[in-house]
């Protein structure tokens, strides 16, 4: 068990992670919204998070520091050094702080420009938040008070094994699959809904269907916001190239393959798909099909992704699917 | 002031060859091709390979194709191609969707999937090498011209002035194509009503191929152009992609749909990127998209479309 977490545990964590992610573009789309701004949201939230803990927090807490021996040559030394010096007691308590700070920063400007791009439907939607993930990926690039396009370095460690961080991880996820299933099925959730299925006839009996766009575009924006600040740390670094358009995309083929009609859809397919094509490799007999799990995972998301939208346009997990295993369990209760 | 409007139309033509075949489609069925992107940079591969050059990565390493075709052969016959592909593209990501009538988000999460594989696939055959063309390709041409305005030497290259007239050539002949011949009045018609246009004895799934085809002809062509123009090669399979979303600010700025405006709406993102901080010149363009679809979601040539309700 040891041996198979210290092997896969990066990728677990990594798995439970994108989940919530993929949940973070599900939320728009209750509202019918197409929205690839995840990304954006997501680097700023590592932004604030790697900033915070390097250059402001870092003062509070004293890095427990190994007596390095004479005996390690000096070019050893240095690499060491830094795996030593943040070694693995970055207080939670900060974490956590810079989870909020990143959550309310991303929930206000998510709100500020849900509310600006609110009034674009379909397509240009999807356009314009294509346009501000990239606005923010340069904008960063450019910015040389947090590394410009290398990054920053050293994030500073709270666990000594990634596996630990399913600590945080997996109560974050099922907080979120708790909020979004009560928010589904309160007053909120009904006016998604119901602005997804006919925007026109929901606007015309008198809700005020801006006000209920924004706040899921926000909501979003803000779990997003949320991921990227932990994960700053789990990854030890954080740079530009985190919020690009592929991740973007990658996280819509969650969606898009899990279904957008539950919340089990997208967390299922981001778990499923993260972990199957490593699990593969692992397993896979021939050299090229090793080679092709390595090289052409992408080549895979591709095709599901097409294969998806053609066949299955509400998903593999639609709500039908999920009420006949409903069925199923009541029968057997009914037997028993 | 000269040289940087000088070297920011130099851009501009590289963006306009690219967004004339991506607004093309758009003006017919509405939905953005991103796989335009990927035809681009499949199209200077093609030319490549065509030319009979060496493959120094990837999966296809080391092989050796029995002929050898001069540049602008290779060219047209990659662009051939790539139109071919262009077709495909439209029988597996669009036709399906177009026969349900559904939804033009589903066509760019399509678009975006084939994206993916093509791109991907590219590098997994080809590696992610830079593959250069051979200096001299076209003959002895002078390198640059030199002219003067306003007392200030300006000085273009050539490649560029042979990538700007091509691109200019080919928004002429496609305007006239779509205004004047019948199958360009049949395009219109479809874009106007599909259900319509084929009631009226238009055979639409001919017409829509025909304008694929043409789309992808276009691409593959301005990727070898472009590619040859910019770096004299191929930098990397995803150099399309970067085009790609640039693109999707030149076709909105120019008004989605509009050919000229495709040619405008290059040209003066090209020119504001040369003008901003050479750090920031990539977020220029995004930042025009993001402000042209708040303010003037038409475009700069575009016509108001009202919400049909």
């Amino acid at each position: 068990m040891n041996d198979f977490l210290s092997t896969y545990g990066f990728l677990l964590i990594q798995a439970l992670f994108a989940s919530i992610l993929g949940l973070s573009l599900y939320l728009p789309l209750l509202t019918g919204q197409l929205s690839l701004a995840s990304p954006g949201f997501y680097a700023i939230g590592g932004y604030i998070s790697a900033f915070f803990a390097t250059k402001v927090f870092h003062q509070f807490y004293q890095p427990f520091l190994l007596p390095i021996p004479n005996t390690i040559a000096p070019s050893v030394v240095s690499p060491m050094l830094q795996t030593i010096k943040y070694n693995n007691d970055y207080p939670m308590a900060f974490i956590f702080i810079q989870m909020a700070i990143a959550a309310t920063i991303c929930l206000v400007l998510a709100g500020i420009i849900g509310f600006l791009a609110i009034r674009l439907r379909g397509i240009y939607l999807a356009l314009a938040t294509i346009a501000f993930v990239e606005v923010i990926r340069t904008l960063a690039e450019g910015a040389d008070d947090i590394g410009g396009s290398s990054g920053i370095f050293g994030i500073p460690q709270p666990f000594v094994n990634k596996i630990d961080y399913a600590w945080v991880a997996i109560p974050m996820l099922m907080m979120t699959l708790w909020i979004i299933y009560r928010l589904e099925r309160g007053k909120m959730g009904r006016a998604f809904k119901a602005i997804r299925e006919d925007e026109l006839s929901v606007s015309a009996s008198g809700v005020y269907t801006t006000y209920y766009k924004v706040v899921a575009f926000a909501l979003g924006g803000m779990l997003a916001g949320i991921v990227g600040a932990i994960y700053a740390h789990f990854l030890n670094t954080w740079n530009p190239r985190q919020g690009s358009f592929d991740a973007g995309v990658l996280y819509l083929t969650f969606v898009v393959v899990g279904g957008s009609r539950t919340i089990w859809g997208p967390v299922l397919a981001a778990i499923v798909l993260t972990i199957l094509p490593e699990a593969l490799r692992s397993v896979a007999g021939a050299p090229w099909l090793t080679d092709f799990l390595q090289n052409g995972r992408l080549i895979l998301y591709g095709g599901l992704l097409t294969g998806a939208a053609l066949f299955f346009p509400q998903g593999v997990i639609t709500p039908r699917l999920l009420n006949r295993f409903n069925l199923m369990k009541r029968l057997r209760q009914r037997t028993a | 002031m000269i040289f940087q409007l000088v070297s920011g139309l130099a851009t501009g033509g590289t963006y306009a060859i690219f967004a004339i075949g991506y607004t093309l489609v758009f003006s017919i069925l509405g939905i953005i091709n991103f796989a335009h992107a990927a035809i681009f940079t499949l199209g200077a591969y093609f030319t490549y390979i065509l030319m009979g050059r060496n493959i120094t990565g990837g999966v296809l390493k080391g092989i050796d194709l029995p002929f050898e075709m001069s540049f602008i052969v290779a060219m047209l016959i990659g662009a051939l191609l790539a139109g071919l592909l262009s077709v495909m593209i439209d029988a597996i990501a669009f036709r399906p969707l177009r026969n349900r009538k559904s939804d033009s988000l589903l066509a760019l999460v399509t678009s975006l999937g084939m994206t993916i594989i093509l791109v991907n696939g590219i590098q997994y055959l080809f590696g992610t090498d830079p593959y250069n063309f051979p200096a001299k390709v076209i003959g002895d041409i002078p390198p640059s011209v030199s002219f003067e305005i306003f007392d200030e030497k300006v000085v273009i290259r050539t490649k560029v002035l042979i990538v700007m007239g091509v691109s200019v050539v080919i928004a002429t002949l496609l305007t006239l194509f779509i205004t004047k011949t019948k199958t360009g009045r049949g395009l219109r018609a479809i874009s106007e009503d599909p259900t319509t246009a084929s009631l009226m004895g238009i055979n639409t799934n001919r017409l829509i191929m025909i304008a694929f085809f043409l789309s992808g002809f276009i691409a593959g062509l301005a990727g070898t152009l472009v590619a040859w123009n910019v770096s004299s090669g191929i930098t990397d399979p995803y150099f399309g992609v970067k085009f790609g979303l640039k693109g999707l600010a030149v076709i909105v700025l120019g008004g989605l749909g509009n050919i000229p405006g495709a040619i405008i709406g290059g040209l003066v993102i090209g020119v504001a990127e040369a003008f901003a901080p050479s750090e920031y010149s990539d977020a220029v363009a995004f930042g025009i998209l993001f402000i042209v679809l708040l303010v003037r979601p038409q475009g700069l040539l575009g016509q108001k479309v009202q919400q049909k309700v």
